[in-house]
């Protein structure tokens, strides 16, 4: 087994760099908190007061409202349960299959290498906007329309996530592979014992891609399931602001402490796992094992 | 060698690449091949297709604005790629210096969280920063005697704008993936380093970056590809004020050609982009030397 | 791997296998739903038919079955993904019978497919209820008249399926600041009172806080809803035909400079809320119902909402809407732009088109109108004593399940006598309905609003901004001149 070693710290950075390091990331990740912090005191004002369009750091009144109207408005548990059935089986098949993709862009030359490295390449220089319509009619064929397994299966191949794999595998001491096929072991073993084990920092990082991108799905949802019992998460939110753009539909309006609600319940459960993933790209994968 | 020991090489090896290669046939090319049909055809949604030759495409440089159009998707994709390489290096960098465990974790949750963001929410929490009256900017500009600016839908403020909220919104993201490269890195290099006596400074341009340099790369050639198909963050931004300086190539396909159900139209344009891309990509990567 | 942990891989393999196999029926179906025996099931596209949620859908589809005998089903697809997903639903012959179009719609998908949806008139002519002209004239019918003659739907932009936008003021502050003589019962108010008042609505602190921090009135979409002030001189958005059949813009053309003029003075003088080219009809409205600004122009059936949102959160709030005449213009002119023409149409393909053009005609009658507008006994509303009290649901939907009567129905339910009043201004003022011509009306006002922001914001001079406007829309082969 690998054993995983504390990473040493040579010398300290000076106290001057540290304070300037410090701001600067002062700076960034208040530009990203401030937002957040507004929607989230925007999900517990009044109905009245979220109609004001200013910043604002605390509400005026606090309220449950906007949650009331959400819970009301929208039965948010078969959505949440469809989303988390979507993201994790698609994740995991997404991982799997663009692992061993990138896996096999690590071997050297082998015949018909450059046909499938053209082949994983190309899909990313087609524009989505023109397959949208065939790739509905093959979902149709399939007999995925209203069925999960559509938005599942959207984006299993990714060239990215092959690519960003066959990069973090090749980051990997050859010497590593060729003791093990010394030892004798077979393609398969190789990945799964070396390659898989020592890159989980490029599993992480594609999985999270993913499952922020699935967790989110609101077009493909849109284009392919009509079904309410099948809507995923965003899906199912955005019945609550359908109506309050355009000028020609009247009747509908929700308040936009419930829209506000709603960005905040899709959110929090992302930001929940996501201190449990990155701990993968934040310690250091020793690979000092070399030696021994 | 003899032929059965060769397939048994390579048996396991194209057994990897399979579930890609399959998704990518069914979900990509298909599509792709019926879209490429049907940009020679005039496409009636209920009756047959007609077959009108090359008019589809004669139609896309003849439609007005073209030109202006393109630029500005230059213009706006490589400041943005530029940026979107330098930006989350600097600050993946940064959050390396950091020892406090608890505080890295911090500080990259919170500058991922951008990310997480629809657009549509973080074109809306900026309406509220940047408003003319009552916006934070407006109000600074105003106190220190300059004239209010209308950030959002200005001309000249048009490009800045989309590439400074790409860049934003992306940096903690594409910062994880640099991160999580950074960790690969074998302290021994440090070690030596110092030994030698290097700065940290020194040892950041010498050691960390070069061994970045291959993610770079991938990024490089993967973000052009994103390059012409920009079309969330504008879609969102774009206004009467600026849309004449960020309308992008695919806000036009969906405005000109999705919208009016012209998919003939939609699918030369894309084949045009296609090809763009092609032939870009394969120039920068001969210029990156980038080896697969 | 040890004997061990070989055996609970195995396990841990089959245990998710056997979860992805029982939770497939649950979660994958495809296209066989549990089909609904023999009866047919129709199809109904719509951006807003039905209830609040899926819940108040099934409600309402429940309701109208029990009616008509007719089960539908609805698909509500959001706004931004409504091109894309109608376009993939016919492009790959999935079953569609009615489908919800505007004008700019109708033009758009007709264009190239000229035969997708059904002509009604034969249809119309042999139905009791809708060739009844007392109730539908000639004149209404003519409303939804396509260019190439026929009627594809059963509702004209006529009663509470047309409405119409006009100026809506904050009236107590109207009165606060001693304007209520000037406008109380004046049908005839000048471009100049109106002026008086806007200037009064910015500067004279209406909401009494002591702070310059209201606005005169708002405006959303860069040219939203200026009609209004339009009217004044006889026009309104988007196209209009000359007596040689040739399309232009009116207000456009120069005979429109002294309109921009007045923008530009408004914003000049800080009297227009300066957002106005970010702003939707959300953040309009908004402003208005947060007391941060006294006028917007926005639809008649707004006037009672904004009054029920604000009271109902607020109840000792002074908060009181109304809506005023239209300013006059120099040459007397008055007009008002009234709504309508979108209905529901009929594809041609669809295989239950009786049964589809039974529905519409349904909602012609005085039933289908409670359905379409009321909602459904027992969950919208509820019948006390005699007279009908809407259910909380009821009131947030706001009497709109979708479809209105087209015809000038009664409403049998109280109405606000703010209502009332918007509704008899637009009875009174000449009104007119916006042309397409075939054109896409969004289109239009992107084109224009790029001059129009440079003309409001006095970055260009009114002349050289509408010349820039009237090239543009050359240029795109939109208008004539």
């Amino acid at each position: 087994m690998i054993k995983k070693k504390q990473r040493l710290r040579i010398n300290e950075p000076s106290t001057g760099f540290k304070i300037f390091n410090f701001f600067i990331l002062l700076i960034i990740t208040l530009t990203m908190l401030i937002p957040l912090w507004n929607v989230t005191v925007y999900s517990f004002t009044t109905d009245l007061e979220s109609y004001e369009h200013t910043l604002k750091l605390w509400p005026k009144q606090f309220s449950f409202a906007g949650y009331k109207t959400l819970f009301e408005s929208v039965k948010i548990w078969l959505p949440f349960i469809n989303n988390v059935y979507i993201t994790v089986i698609g994740t995991i098949l997404h991982v799997m299959v663009n692992a061993l993709a990138g896996f096999v862009l690590t071997r050297k030359r082998f015949p018909g290498k450059g046909f499938i490295v053209l082949i994983f390449l190309i899909p990313m220089m087609i524009p989505g906007e023109s397959i949208i319509i065939p790739r509905y009619l093959v979902m149709k064929q399939l007999g995925l329309i209203n069925s999960l397994w559509s938005v599942i299966v959207n984006n299993i191949a990714n060239t990215f996530a092959i690519f960003l794999m066959r990069n973090y595998f090749m980051s990997i001491p050859i010497s590593l592979e060729e003791s093990a096929k010394i030892d004798g072991a077979s393609l398969f073993t190789l990945f799964k014992k070396i390659y898989l084990p020592l890159s989980t920092a490029g599993l992480a990082t594609i999985s999270l891609i993913e499952m922020v991108g699935k967790w989110n799905t609101l077009f493909s949802a849109v284009l392919y399931i009509n079904i309410p019992e099948r809507y995923t998460l965003q899906q199912a939110l955005k019945v609550l602001i359908v109506n309050t753009e355009s000028p020609f539909t009247s009747g509908l309006s929700i308040p936009n402490n419930a829209q506000a609600a709603g960005v905040i319940v899709a959110l929090v459960p992302i930001l929940l796992f996501y201190p449990y993933i990155q701990k993968y790209f934040i310690k250091g994968i020793y690979l000092g094992s070399i030696k021994e | 060698m003899t032929t059965n020991y060769k397939i048994r090489k390579l048996f396991p090896i194209y057994l990897m690449a399979f579930p890609a290669f399959i998704w990518f046939i069914i979900f990509v090319y298909y599509p792709a091949i019926l879209g490429f049909i049907v940009s020679f055809q005039k496409f009636h949604l209920i009756s047959k297709n007609e077959f009108i030759g090359f008019e589809n495409y004669i139609k896309v440089f003849n439609t007005p604005n073209f030109w202006n159009v393109l630029i500005n998707t230059f213009v706006i994709g490589i400041f943005t790629l530029a940026l979107n390489v330098a930006c989350p290096i600097i600050v993946a960098l940064l959050l390396n210096e950091i020892t406090r465990n608890l505080l890295k974790r911090f500080v990259q949750t919170s500058i991922f969280i951008a990310h997480l963001f629809s657009w549509v929410a973080i074109a809306g929490i900026w309406i509220y920063v940047l408003a003319l009256d009552k916006g934070f900017l407006n109000i600074f500009l105003e106190h220190i005697g300059l004239h209010p600016i209308p950030f959002m839908s200005s001309m000249k403020f048009g490009k800045p704008l989309v590439i400074f909220l790409i860049v934003w919104k992306e940096v903690g993201y594409l910062s994880i993936l640099y991160l999580a490269s950074i960790t690969t890195i074998n302290p021994e290099l440090y070690e030596a380093a110092v030994i030698d006596g290097a700065s940290r400074f020194k040892q950041a341009l010498s050691i960390t970056i070069p061994s970045l340099v291959p993610t770079i790369k991938v990024l490089i050639i993967l973000g052009i590809t994103e390059m012409f198909k920009l079309f969330d963050p504008i879609w969102v931004l774009r206004n009467p004020g600026n849309s004449q300086t960020i309308d992008t190539v695919m806000i036009y396909v969906k405005l000109y050609g999705i919208d009016r159900f012209q998919f003939g139209y939609t699918s030369a344009i894309s084949v045009l982009i296609f090809l763009a891309i092609l032939i870009i990509t394969i120039a920068t990567k001969q210029g990156l030397k980038y080896r697969i | 791997m040890s004997r061990n942990q070989k055996t609970s891989t195995v396990f841990f393999i089959i245990l998710c296998l056997l979860f992805i196999i029982l939770t497939f029926p649950l979660m994958a179906t495809g296209e066989k739903e549990k089909a609904k025996e023999e009866e047919p099931t129709l199809v109904w596209v719509h951006h807003y038919l039905g209830g609040l949620n899926p819940e108040g859908d099934k409600v309402w589809i429940d309701a109208l079955y029990k009616k008509t005998g007719i089960r539908i089903k609805i698909i509500k697809p959001t706004e931004s993904e409504y091109q894309t997903k109608v376009a993939s639903m016919l492009a790959t012959g999935e079953q569609i019978d009615l489908l919800y179009v505007d004008p700019d719609q109708f033009a758009t998908l007709t264009k190239d497919n000229p035969d997708l949806f059904e002509p009604l008139d034969e249809r119309i002519k042999k139905s009791p209820i809708l060739s009844d002209t007392k109730k539908f004239p000639k004149s209404a019918w003519d409303t939804i008249r396509q260019e190439d003659g026929h009627i594809y739907g059963t509702q004209p932009a006529v009663g509470l399926a047309a409405g119409g936008t006009l100026p809506i003021v904050r009236w107590d502050w109207v009165e606060k600041l001693g304007f209520a003589s000037k406008f109380e019962g004046n049908k005839k108010p000048t471009l100049d009172d109106y002026y008086e008042l806007l200037k009064a609505f910015a500067y004279n602190d209406p909401d009494g806080n002591g702070k310059k921090d209201t606005y005169g009135i708002a405006l959303g979409y860069t040219t939203y809803e200026m009609n209004p002030f339009f009217g004044a001189y006889g026009m309104l958005r988007d196209y209009a035909k000359d007596k040689d059949g040739k399309i232009y813009s009116p207000v456009t053309q120069d005979a429109a400079k002294p309109i921009w003029e007045y923008f530009q003075r408004l914003y000049r003088e800080k009297i227009l809320e300066p957002n106005f080219v970010t702003n939707k009809s959300a953040t309009f409205r908004e402003l208005f119902m947060t007391g941060k600004v006294g006028m917007i122009c926005y639809w008649d059936n707004w006037v009672p909402r904004l009054n029920d949102i604000v009271k109902s959160k607020n109840p000792n709030s002074s908060f009181r809407a109304r809506a005023i005449y239209p300013p006059v213009g120099p040459e007397g002119k008055q007009l008002l732009r009234h709504g309508g023409g979108s209905y529901t149409a009929i594809l041609r393909n669809s295989k239950y088109k009786d049964l589809a053009f039974k529905l519409l005609e349904f909602f012609s009658t005085d039933e289908g109108a409670m359905l379409g507008t009321a909602g459904v006994e027992g969950y919208d509303y509820n019948i006390v004593n005699g007279k009908i009290v809407f259910t909380e649901i009821g009131k947030k939907i706001g009497q709109n399940h979708g479809m209105k009567p087209a015809w000038n129905w009664k409403i049998p339910w109280e109405i606000s006598p703010e209502w009332r009043e918007a509704m008899q201004i637009l009875a009174e003022v000449p009104g007119d309905i916006q042309r397409y011509y075939g054109r896409n009306g969004d289109q239009w006002e992107e084109i224009v609003g790029i001059d129009a922001a440079k003309i409001i914001r006095g970055e260009v001079s009114v002349e050289e901004g509408l010349k820039s406007m009237r090239k543009r829309l050359k240029d795109m082969g939109l208008v004539d001149y």
